[in-house]
């Protein structure tokens, strides 16, 4: 009896006395840390996805409190984060525009044929070292999804036809798949932007229509449809300069379909499905006869303008 | 004396009996031809000639385009159509120059140097420089700039390459015995140059008669001649280095920090056509073989030659052929068609059936070690793919891949099939970003 | 051009040695042994040999279902690993034993790690481990051979009596009685009870009772050295395996002949050879290095020795490749090669300042 006494106040004992210890350490080696930490911390998303080009979702809060990193810098949090942020640190911030990231190509296999048989691993960088990767287009998605390995959210998935679509709503813009294509397809644009030119491929019109029935070849068509429409050499692209809603005639008009407009369309319908392809050139091409009636009823008033002749013979000229 | 070799390396299928007897045999000049203006390690040469302008054989058409850089020449005379970009050996489109042959084969005046043992060592860099030599084995570093070692860096030893462990080729093997002498004189240039004290050639035993006809024209000379043994890579620089003077290379260093330069066969004789006559590099011996080529054998090619027209030429029935390789079996380049170009550092073309070119799908590594044993700078292969599939680049055996010279070893004796050297080559372009990255 | 050409990383050749035929390599050397087995215990052997084989195959086809893993049967890895399991087990064993066995190996040892590649212990030696531990009585009950009678290589009765294990067994249609194994007798009377046996040819003939495998050391023998000329293994483990077997047994015999057993009786009773041989050098659990294979097999060897001396099972080998299995990614980091170009060379800075 005395022996277990003896034990339970040993340890008993030995416990207080720890506690103790641990109570002055405490006090003795407190290290001072920023209560807005904890508040940052709470509020940032905690995915860890490097978005913000900081170590860390710790990293960017350190950052955030060293003044070193914006508080619109984490893009999964987005315009909501950035109000949190800028309560925290009462401080103004500026909202910025929320931008998803876009895989610009639709050239899948139907369209873009496989020219070479690839015996490797499943990686885009990998193949795209070998000879150029084994599409026709040199440009062209692989669809062996590194972006996909790369992206923390699971916002990607390899479509049918053998090429990666971002579902926009999952994406939250950190950007990670941009650094893993080799090929530099995806980019980021506005999330409410809903028309966008999916061809990256910079080539003469010969060139790109000999690799892809859907790339776009320069051909300036749609530019006439909107001045949002601008032109890297031969290539479109839609500025984010202006903020104007873009017709849905700028894609309609498209000789070649390179681009997609989200207000008709599903991307995953828009990238491998057969029936939404034909839809789209049944459409366009009514479009096309009603642009010509309304042409041919605008010329009985006045002569035609030379410039409208243009698209016509430009067109003529890439068909090989 | 002995073989020599080094540890680790493979026993690969060598398949040399096909062309190794076969005389080098010259192949007429294209109606035209695609010349790259980048066929060498370092900065693009460039274009010194304008579309549509007469040119000549063996005129500069694109100077050099720095220190680490090497000028081009036409290999026919005729008339300059473009410069454009084409596709290159790599599958990337290269900038190149299409030539348009007018059969005349009308030459540049060139000039060689009177005495090279009494020139000065700057004025034969220079003639080799200007003759656009490069390393000629498949590497095709400036032959220049590796004969201008920093003067911190003496060069004691020469060693000449005569291993050609690379299976199937034979283009090294015949012009060491159709060219002797010309690269016997390459090598003593190459070491007045370096002002070294040894010469060595090493010619692996499974070219007797290549030993007997350089130690022959080697004898009034002060060059050792040192067979080695038949082993995979045996050519690599530094394993040859390892084998005839026991030095090894260290970790990220080069030959010439164990004061050593290793040059391959068919450029010492390059660099002997270029002091001696002023003849710029304007065409390559290669081997042309391989399962679907029904009439193998080496050639005498002009550069820029296309594949396909070497092909047609040896009998390729294209529909029957499943790969195509520029190189060899080991570190050539696998091609998507043959509309590219032969270049300078073109030693082989390999054709290969359909019928026995099957994708088999890799299998799980089950550890067996081949690899390890397998690699000639011991590193453990496996690891590094593993790294790779994980993507752990940053991970200490990782970091080793630095030192993979991807000689495709490893990958060779994989039971299972693993795209190693793929792997590797993966990681390393990810260990190079990441370093440029924080540079 | 319309037929596409094939593009791949170099190297574009291949030794041709592939998995599945290390695989079924190994399979076809142990099958002499096999054989043997089934020539001397008859169909007890057989269905213990063609049911564990079935067993594996059978799990490993599950396994790759539940784990949504490619089928990867015909690799062989599987039949492998069922052979080796059911050379480790004794003749006549219930079938419903060996079921449990195959899941163990399959299952628990291998698919759960992640399959082919990845596990860290024997598969076969896992199961065979799971068995001893949880059905002590039936993986003991060893039946004599058929033909050698009852007695058994001139040692006396009395000695089997005392291991007390002289039941009629009658399980799996064997007309044979059971008995202890040789390293059972060993363990139980010390060496006296055995040293007959080793004068004896039976012994490295097979003749003796025990495991499918424990039997034919000549047959298992000839087809280790088969699978080293053939380059699927390397003599260090095996080697260092068997010679340090012979070095402690050698040792211990001649310190105490009374007690301890001599070197042949060593390594040609239970499981050396096929430890040695087919288990220890199993790619995937020892190590990667040459350096680190001896040592791998020297521990392996001193731990048999260890556990059969002086540990309370008369066998060990199953038990010491288990717990080096365990070591080798620690023999792996400590055998590591400098790789090329860190080492300093001997002639280097001689011809140059």
């Amino acid at each position: 009896m005395t022996s277990m006494l003896i034990a339970i106040s040993v340890l008993c004992g030995i416990g207080l006395a720890m506690a103790l210890l641990l109570a002055v350490g405490k006090r003795a080696f407190a290290v001072e840390v920023d209560p807005r930490f904890e508040q940052l911390m709470d509020v940032i998303p905690g995915a860890n996805c490097g978005g913000c080009g900081l170590p860390g979702c710790s990293g960017y809060a350190s950052a955030l409190l060293a003044g070193t990193a914006a508080p619109d810098a984490c893009p999964p949090g987005g315009a909501e984060l950035t109000m949190e942020i800028g309560r925290i640190l009462g401080m103004e911030v500026t909202v910025r525009e929320p931008e998803v990231a876009l895989v610009r190509c639709a050239g899948g296999n139907s369209e873009s044929p496989i020219r070479a048989r690839y015996d490797g691993i499943d990686d885009c960088r990998a193949a795209h070292a070998l000879a150029g990767g084994f599409k026709s287009c040199t440009h062209g998605c692989l669809g062996l999804g590194s972006c996909i390995a790369a992206c923390t959210f699971n916002a990607i998935e390899r479509t049918a036809n053998g090429l990666v679509r971002i579902d926009p709503e999952r994406c939250t813009g950190c950007r990670n798949c941009i650094a893993a294509c080799p090929r530099h397809i995806i980019a980021m644009v506005p999330k409410k932007e809903v028309v966008h030119v999916l061809c990256i491929n910079p080539d003469k019109a010969k060139d790109v229509k000999a690799v892809c029935t859907v790339g776009c070849t320069g051909c300036k068509i749609c530019g006439k449809q909107s001045p949002r429409m601008v032109f890297d050499g031969a290539l479109a692209r839609v500025s984010t300069d202006a903020n104007d809603p873009l017709d849905p005639s700028v894609a309609l008009s498209c000789p070649q379909g390179s681009i997609y407009d989200a207000r008709e369309y599903r991307l995953s319908d828009w990238l491998s499905s057969a029936d939404t392809r034909k839809h789209f050139e049944e459409r366009a091409a009514a479009w096309k006869e009603a642009e010509k009636a309304r042409k041919a009823g605008a010329r009985k008033e006045k002569p035609p303008k030379k410039d409208d002749d243009q698209p016509a013979s430009s067109q003529q000229e890439v068909t090989p | 004396m002995s073989a020599l070799t080094f540890a680790g390396g493979i026993h690969p299928a060598y398949h040399k009996d096909r062309t190794s007897g076969l005389a080098v045999q010259a192949i007429p000049a294209p109606q035209e031809v695609i010349i790259p203006l980048s066929q060498h390690i370092g900065a693009p040469a460039k274009a010194c000639v304008e579309p549509g302008a007469a040119v000549k054989v063996g005129q500069m058409i694109a100077e050099s385009g720095g220190f680490v850089s090497a000028p081009v020449h036409s290999s026919v005379s005729g008339t300059m159509k473009a410069i454009e970009p084409r596709p290159g050996p790599m599958g990337v489109p290269v900038l190149c120059a299409i030539i348009e042959n007018d059969g005349t084969d009308a030459a540049e005046d060139t000039a060689g140097t009177a005495d090279w043992k009494t020139a000065s060592v700057a004025d034969l860099r220079q003639k080799i420089q200007s003759c656009g030599v490069v390393g000629m084995g498949g590497a095709t570093f400036p032959t220049h700039v590796k004969l201008s070692p920093p003067p911190n860096k003496p060069i004691d030893t020469v060693i000449l390459n005569g291993a050609e462990c690379e299976p199937f080729l034979t283009a090294d093997h015949r012009i060491m015995l159709e060219h002797t002498a010309a690269m016997v004189e390459g090598l003593q240039i190459i070491t007045r140059i370096l002002d070294a004290k040894h010469a060595v050639v090493g010619i692996e035993v499974n070219k007797p008669d290549a030993l007997d006809a350089v130690r022959s024209a080697c004898a009034s000379t002060d060059i050792r001649v040192v067979p080695l043994q038949i082993k995979y890579p045996q050519g690599g620089e530094k394993q040859l280095i390892s084998a005839v003077l026991r030095r090894e290379v260290p970790s990220g260093g080069l030959p010439m920090d164990v004061g050593v330069v290793v040059q391959n066969a068919g450029t010492a004789r390059a660099v002997q056509q270029a002091v001696t006559a002023g003849r710029p590099l304007y065409e390559r011996i290669l081997t042309v073989t391989g399962s679907a080529v029904p009439e193998p054998g080496n050639f005498l090619v002009r550069i820029g030659t296309p594949v396909a027209t070497l092909l047609t030429h040896c009998g390729v029935s294209a529909d029957r052929m499943g790969r195509l390789i520029l190189g060899g079996p080991m570190m050539g380049f696998a091609q998507r068609h043959a509309d590219v170009p032969v270049t300078k550092g073109t030693s082989g073309i390999l054709a290969f059936l359909e019928t026995e070119s099957a994708i088999l799908p890799p299998m799980a590594c089950i550890r067996c070690g081949r690899c390890v044993r397998a690699c000639p700078m011991r590193l453990v292969p496996s690891q590094i793919a593993a790294c790779c599939d994980h993507r752990l680049f940053s991970h200490a055996r990782a970091a080793d891949a630095m030192d993979c010279m991807e000689c495709g070893s490893c990958a060779h004796e994989c039971p299972s099939r693993i795209p190693l050297v793929q792997k590797i080559r993966l990681v390393k372009a990810e260990i190079l970003a990441a370093r440029r990255k924080t540079a | 051009m319309d037929r596409t050409l094939i593009i791949s990383s170099s190297p574009h050749a291949h030794s041709g040695v592939t998995t599945p035929r290390i695989m079924w390599t190994v399979v076809g050397a142990l099958l002499p042994a096999a054989a043997f087995s089934v020539y001397l215990f008859g169909l007890a052997a057989l269905t213990v040999l063609a049911a564990t084989v079935v067993f594996c195959v059978v799990a490993e086809g599950l396994a790759g279902l539940a784990f949504g893993k490619p089928l990867t049967l015909k690799d062989g890895s599987a039949v492998l690993t069922g052979l080796i399991l059911a050379m480790t087990l004794p003749p006549g064993l219930p079938l419903w034993i060996c079921a449990v066995g195959a899941f163990a190996a399959i299952v628990v040892a291998k698919s759960v790690f992640g399959g082919l590649g990845q596990n860290p212990f024997n598969p076969a030696m896992t199961g065979r481990v799971f068995l001893l531990i949880a059905f002590p009585g039936p993986m003991t009950r060893w039946p004599v051979p058929s033909g050698t009678g009852d007695t058994l290589f001139g040692a006396p009765v009395s000695a089997i009596d005392a291991a007390g294990a002289a039941v009629p067994a009658g399980s799996a249609g064997v007309d044979a009685i059971t008995a202890a194994t040789p390293l059972g007798l060993l363990s139980e009377q010390g060496a006296r009870a055995v040293d007959t046996l080793s004068s004896g040819i039976e012994i490295y003939l097979g003749q003796i009772n025990g495991s499918l495998g424990e039997t034919s050391g000549i047959l298992l023998l000839v087809g280790g050295l088969f699978l080293m000329a053939r380059r699927i293994i390397s003599w260090h483990i095996p080697f260092a395996f068997l010679g340090t077997m012979a070095l402690f047994a050698g040792i211990t015999h001649a310190v105490n002949p009374e007690r301890y057993a001599d070197i042949p009786f060593h390594l040609f009773t239970g499981g050396a050879i096929i430890g040695a041989f087919f288990m220890a050098t199993d790619y995937v659990t020892s190590p990667l290095f040459n350096r680190g294979r001896i040592l791998f097999g020297a521990g392996c060897g001193v731990l048999t020795m260890v556990i059969r001396l002086w540990g309370g099972y008369p066998e060990g080998v199953s038990f010491a490749v288990l717990l080096m299995n365990a070591c080798v990614p620690m023999i792996n980091n400590i055998t590591a090669p400098k790789k090329f170009g860190l080492q300093p060379s001997a002639a280097q800075g001689g011809g140059h300042a």
